[in-house]
């Protein structure tokens, strides 16, 4: 009925636009993202299309108001390893705002987030094909040194809306320019359904998370802390919840720097306790993030480069129990980062000059005393257990001359494979890269790359390369190879080669390759991608 | 789908030529002040609006050649730019880091939770779009060696066809 109600509003909102007077408060976007599968690691999609489509539009009125609509369509279905909800064509997005010098309304879709994302965070990123906005009310208030946001409603999951109701409420208060502390609370209520023979009468079907943080900025320094309580939550295994299996959660972080000209710091340390939290609880740890309601991202440096993506992290926020030597319950670890500039005519920066960063990074399992047979543990709070991954990255981007300059990338990398993906294997890789850029003459360019990954276990050794010709500034034709020849059991290799087009308003591009299957992370975010081979196309309009 | 794709062709096709107003959003400013588009916006400047994030190569690439072009005198008075940082909280404590690290001398400003990104229907990053008297009269996604000098360019074709 919702999503029947929501198709109608979308073409009375269309109609609207049509007839509209003032044009240039109309603007939107379309989207599409095709795939013909060739082949496919996963036999469901071979010798099929399947395309991910996108129309989105706006109305602005009197700079008050902003109506919003998004029509999303997977026809004939959607690409590979989205989610099974993300099926025909319905309206995702459909919104109403309204904006005062102090007040902000909304109803409808809701995106936002508090603080970090920690306890909440509604957002679009259509790669992991995640739209997990609230469906419901948002009210905004700012007054003198407060400001108040207040969210209700059910979060949306593919073309419906979840079971659990979703209530949040965030407080800001500004001691100054430089100071403020915020705290923040998220509910989400859920009736709940056993699977199994025990009492359920003394639970409660709300569970509660609390948010206390503080921030400090200056023109040279700042502070950012956050400490998360979450109540008693239910740990889904298999998809099923069981009330003898229900544990408390946390959340600890730290982020600081220093940042003045020509160089910066920063450092992060998070420690997180069964710290996620969906709108429905049977979709705890689900590989699509469908109902997810907060943003735990892996707080490890992000590549570019193909090579550089073969065992990335993924953040470990929840408890597992998958057998007595795999028993998880969250994540602790740190990262550092510096950034340098290195002037031109000094030692390191040479004629031209230079840019250096290094990066430091280290996640650990949560230390402490687990029991499998009673699915429990004691934890230590500031131990850190077995490290899930550790890493060492050096980046220098260097120009040569006007017309030529190189990034050189070194990373050091350790990855518990075991541990983070429970499948097997402990992987200690060295990854080099160098990329460069040649101006040919004012438009012209061509981009090349060279990477190798050294490793002495899990799929050995990876030879990599890429190439980019930009003809002018809106047509390149790309390329890209990489050989996992090191591989004595299973040789592969995988390729590529398109070409992409700026058109007015939008971009186009095709391709057609053989790509690598396995964990990517957008933003932070991960999940598996089947190997396959087949054309692919995207095109972008915005209007 | 055939319903779908005529329904993109009437929209897309009857409105892909207009030009449309900018989106009045808060953005966060580098001192960490909550600053709306409009307050931001003077009549008769030439804002270039370049979407970036830390982890974006080809973005550092090109705000590393506006850095040089405004550094260098190359750009008149008239125009200004504006980092818009699409990072995600993951990333956003990294910005201040790295413009200054890379001592960029240009306003910065975070989109927090892509809101700004969203409304303009930006699909990807890299992404620049031009905004003359309120109106979007420019946008391109993706970047190649020297882009900037085309935006430049354009922006300058743009002054000599209004004056």
């Amino acid at each position: 009925m919702i999503t029947k109600m929501r198709l109608i509003s979308f073409f009375i909102f269309l109609l609207f636009f049509k007839f509209s007077h003032s044009q240039n408060d109309f603007y939107g976007s379309y989207e599409n993202n095709l795939i013909y599968y060739d082949n496919s690691e996963d036999s469901k999609f071979e010798k099929k299309i399947r395309s991910n489509n996108y129309l989105k539009l706006n109305y602005l009125l009197n700079k008050k108001w902003n109506f919003e609509t998004q029509l999303e369509s997977y026809t004939p279905g959607a690409l590979q390893n989205f989610s099974p909800d993300l099926k025909k064509t319905f309206v995702s997005i459909l919104s109403v705002n309204y904006i005062s010098d102090r007040i902000n309304l909304t109803a409808g879709s809701i995106f936002g987030q508090f603080g970090n994302g920690l306890i909440f965070r509604a957002w679009e990123d259509r790669k992991l094909g995640i739209n997990n906005s609230i469906f419901g009310f948002n009210a905004k208030f700012d007054y003198e040194k407060f400001s108040v946001n207040t969210i209700a409603g059910l979060q949306k999951i593919g073309a419906t809306l979840s079971n659990g109701k979703i209530y949040a409420i965030d407080i800001n208060y500004k001691f100054s320019e430089k100071f403020d502390v915020e705290t923040s609370y998220v509910g989400r209520h859920e009736n709940i359904e056993f699977t199994n023979e025990y009492n359920p009468t003394n639970i409660n079907p709300t569970t509660n998370l609390v948010s206390y943080r503080i921030n400090y900025i200056d023109s040279n320094f700042y502070l950012n802390s956050e400490i998360i309580l979450k109540s008693k939550d239910f740990v889904s295994e298999y998809g099923f919840i069981s009330n003898s299996n229900s544990k408390k959660g946390s959340a600890h972080y730290l982020n600081t720097g220093y940042y003045s000209s020509g160089i910066g710091l920063d450092f992060t340390f998070r420690r997180l306790e069964n710290m996620s939290i969906y709108s429905n609880r049977n979709l705890y740890a689900n590989e699509f993030n469908d109902g997810i309601l907060n943003f735990i991202p892996a707080l490890t440096k992000q590549y570019d480069y193909s090579l550089a993506n073969i065992n990335v992290y993924q953040s470990q926020p929840n408890v597992s129990f998958l057998d007595p030597l795999l028993m998880k319950a969250g994540e602790i670890g740190f990262q550092f980062e510096f950034y340098v500039k290195l002037k031109k005519n000094s030692f390191f920066g040479g004629k031209t000059g230079a840019d250096l960063n290094i990066n430091i990074s280290n996640f650990n399992n949560l230390s402490g005393d687990f029991s499998f047979e009673e699915k429990s543990y004691d934890l230590d709070f500031l131990n850190f257990g077995q490290t899930y991954f550790s890493e060492q990255s050096v980046n220098l981007t260097k120009d040569f001359s006007n017309n030529f300059s190189s990034i050189f990338v070194f990373i050091n990398r350790y990855y518990n494979k075991r541990l983070v993906e429970q499948s097997t294997g402990k992987v200690n890789s060295k990854i080099i890269v160098i990329d460069n850029i040649f101006n040919i003459n004012d438009t012209q360019s061509i981009e090349f790359d060279i990477q190798h990954l050294f490793n002495t276990n899990d799929k050995k050794n990876w030879f990599g390369t890429g190439v980019e010709y930009n003809i002018n500034f809106k047509n390149s034709i790309f390329g890209s190879y990489s050989n996992n020849y090191g591989n004595n059991k299973q040789k592969s290799f995988y390729y590529n080669l398109g070409v992409s087009r700026t058109i007015k308003n939008g971009l186009f591009s095709i391709s057609y390759g053989k790509q690598r299957g396995g964990i990517a992370c957008f933003g932070g975010i991960c999940k598996y991608y089947p190997e396959y081979t087949g054309v692919s196309g995207t095109l972008s309009l915005n209007f | 789908m055939k319903k779908f794709l005529i329904l993109i062709f009437f929209v897309v096709f009857e409105q892909s030529f207009a030009q449309s107003n900018i989106p009045n959003v808060d953005l966060i400013s580098y001192q960490n002040e909550k600053i709306s588009i409009s307050e931001l916006l003077n009549k008769d400047t030439f804002y270039i609006f370049s979407f970036w994030a830390t982890w974006c190569g080809p973005c550092l690439k090109e705000l590393d050649g506006f850095n040089n072009l405004f550094k260098n005198g190359f750009v008149t008075n008239d125009i200004e730019l504006l980092a818009i940082s699409v990072d995600d909280p993951r990333t956003a404590k990294r910005v201040r880091p790295v413009v200054s690290g890379r001592d960029w001398n240009f306003d910065v400003f975070f989109d927090t939770n892509q809101k700004f990104k969203r409304l303009l229907g930006i699909p990807d990053i890299p992404a620049t779009i031009v905004v003359y008297n309120q109106k979007i009269i420019y946008r391109n996604i993706s970047y190649s060696s020297r882009q900037e000098n085309e935006i430049l360019k354009f922006i300058n074709d743009y002054k000599n066809e209004i004056n």
